[in-house]
């Protein structure tokens, strides 16, 4: 099970005006996972639920040119399905996942606010490969 | 990457990256700034980026940056590219994911011997009044059909349903409204994101703030904008909020699904383009249009709840409160200007850049079409910001542009490691400036420290000839988000 504020590999870097980070992971669907969990921390540092906690599904499907663009359109599609329903999503079921393609149900809590305005996620910087040590990795650029 | 030794000096304020430079530059680039300001530049990618600008297909003349330029996304914030119209490409990178985010200036009869004594209420009240921070939205809640009157409409919708006044419409650019806005062309996920966020600035460096006129340069055209030294007046600072940040996200994508049947190939996904008279490239026009109308919209509503706080401080005493000009600064405008001393149209992106257009132009309001007209330039919190007005050396030199602010030069992370935000607070109070923010954060990010010095800023766009100062101003209470 993924809790989106437990992912480790994640580092938060300098950028001008924005915000750049730098996430790996052993795979793709973790790597997604990764940069969701980066994306929710900037959201909320410390989620305080709303109302009765009852949980928030949503449903998505993301068809993207690449690897690169599917993590980006993905974490776009939750940033706004986040300010829409003032939900943090911090579960993901994959129902499918490809290096072009991903379809899932993803669960959030409401909360009481958010700590940061994201703008954006952008594909600024973001380039999804293997490095040296077989790890997937990109940077993420948000724009704040 | 280029380093200075390889910018080509064209005068003190001006330098070029040849076309030479990159086989796929299309036309140089343009670099207006001190040579003390361009070690800030070669500090981050802002000049890669423009050189990545100068490959678009159809841009014209050359890729120009101003002085308050730094790193963006795709294009550096402070850029201007123009492409032929209409076969050149337009691309969502060179205005922004806040489209339409810009500047405006109210100017009031009351002076600051009026109002010194109830500055701190002032500032309470306008924080009252004006919602601000994350995600916070305001008390108009539109239904998906209203919305569509406001993405029409633009500013016209806000005076039509009370919010302002008829007489503003005449000082805002383009009027407050793009007429080929086309609420068709945008998801329901923007109007969603936008439904409860008119009349609000939001967060990061979206501000309002009151300040008084401190030092006039030039006393007639100050006259002809009805400013004068000591003049109580107040700057709004924000844009098209989650719904514009959505029109940009959403087209992004659909132009980098498109590009490739086009055999469009930049540089930087950020650049994602298509050509301007592509189903894709006038779809996104429309929605961009909608998104410039619901900031200028946005930005009216903002004045009624400035007009509204003052007036509930300085009852009838307060008197009018006019709109000297609205700007939009994240853009892209189809206009004429010469190319070769050939009349061309072109597609204009601005992004980070203001528009200055000089003197005569039918765009400009009848009562500043002598003058040029008016360019807004807020300063960071604390700092001064400046009146200034268009030339006509900005027609031939910047496609009728110029600067839009200070300019980042320190990340957040760092101004928020560097400033003890409590301290800042008090430190400007002693100095009689009063800020109200959200949050410590939000202080410790948009702190002096981390923005350029706007006076240089503008003393270089001022000396190089692309806008002439007008009048300084200085800060007495600050909203932030």
């Amino acid at each position: 099970m993924f809790d989106g504020y437990t992912m480790k590999k994640i580092e938060f870097k300098s950028h001008t005006a924005d915000i750049r980070l730098k996430i790996e992971s052993d795979s793709l669907p973790e790597l997604l996972l990764a940069g969701l969990s980066g994306m929710n921390r900037l959201l909320r540092k410390e989620p305080t639920v709303k109302n009765d906690g009852s949980p928030v599904f949503q449903t998505i499907t993301i068809t993207s040119i690449d690897t690169t663009t599917l993590l980006i359109d993905f974490l776009s599609e939750i940033l706004t399905l986040s300010y829409i329903h003032g939900t943090i999503f911090n579960k993901v079921d994959f129902t499918h996942i490809s290096n072009q393609e991903t379809s899932a149900i993803i669960r959030g809590f409401k909360v009481d606010k958010f700590d940061e305005d994201i703008k954006a996620v952008t594909y600024h910087e973001a380039n999804v490969h293997k490095n040296k040590n077989g790890k997937w990795e990109t940077i993420i650029i948000f724009d704040i | 990457m280029v380093i200075k030794e390889q910018l080509i000096k064209k005068s003190d304020f001006l330098w070029e990256i040849p076309k030479t430079f990159r086989d796929d530059m299309l036309v140089p680039a343009h670099i207006y700034a001190l040579e003390e300001m361009l070690d800030d530049l070669f500090g981050d990618r802002s000049l890669e980026q423009l050189i990545n600008v100068t490959t678009l297909r159809g841009i014209q003349k050359a890729a120009v940056v101003m002085p308050d330029a730094h790193e963006g996304y795709g294009f550096p914030i402070g850029g201007i590219a123009a492409t032929e119209w209409p076969h050149g490409v337009i691309s969502p990178g060179g205005i922004g994911y806040d489209i339409n985010c810009g500047v405006r200036l109210l100017v009031t009869d009351l002076m600051f011997d009026d109002v010194s004594d109830r500055l701190e209420k002032l500032s309470e009240e306008l924080y009252a009044q004006i919602p601000s921070g994350v995600g916070r939205g305001g008390s108009i809640k539109l239904s998906l059909k209203e919305i569509d009157m406001v993405l029409k409409e633009g500013a016209a919708w806000a005076v039509r349903n009370g919010y302002g006044l008829e007489e503003d419409i005449d000082h805002i650019e383009s009027n407050g409204v793009l007429n080929n806005a086309d609420p068709r062309s945008v998801s329901e996920h923007a109007k969603k994101r936008g439904n409860d966020q008119l009349g609000t600035i939001g967060a990061g460096n979206h501000f309002v703030e009151v300040d008084k006129v401190d030092n006039i340069f030039n006393e007639s055209t100050a006259s002809v904008l009805n400013l004068h030294k000591n003049q109580i007046v107040v700057l709004i600072h924000t844009g098209s909020r989650g719904f514009g940040h959505q029109v940009a996200t959403d087209y992004l994508r659909i132009f980098l699904s498109a590009m490739d049947g086009y055999d469009l190939h930049p540089p930087d996904r950020e650049l994602a383009c298509a050509p301007f008279n592509s189903p894709e490239g006038q779809k996104y026009f429309d929605a961009m249009a909608c998104a410039a109308n619901f900031a200028w919209c946005n930005r009216e509503v903002i004045t009624w709840e400035v007009r509204k706080a003052l007036t509930n401080v300085f009852g009838k005493s307060t008197g009018p409160i006019r709109l000297l000009y609205d700007v939009a600064h994240n853009i892209a405008k189809i206009e004429e200007h010469k190319v070769d001393h050939k009349t061309m149209k072109l597609i204009v992106h601005r992004k980070g850049a203001t528009r200055a257009f000089g003197p005569g132009r039918k765009e400009i309001p009848a009562d500043y079409r002598e003058t040029g007209q008016p360019v807004l330039i807020p300063g960071s919190m604390g700092t001064a910001s400046y009146v200034l007005t268009g030339t006509s050396k900005s027609m031939e030199a910047t496609f009728g542009s110029s600067c839009h602010g200070a300019g980042r030069r320190m990340s957040r992370k760092a101004a928020k490691r560097e400033v003890d935000a409590p301290q800042l607070q008090q430190k400007l109070r002693g100095e009689g400036i009063y800020v109200q923010a959200g949050s410590y954060a939000g202080i410790a990010e948009e702190a002096p420290i981390a923005y350029k010095d706007v006076d240089i800023v503008v003393e270089t766009v001022h000396k190089a000839g692309i806008a002439e100062k007008i009048a300084k101003l200085k800060p007495l209470a600050v909203i932030k988000g």
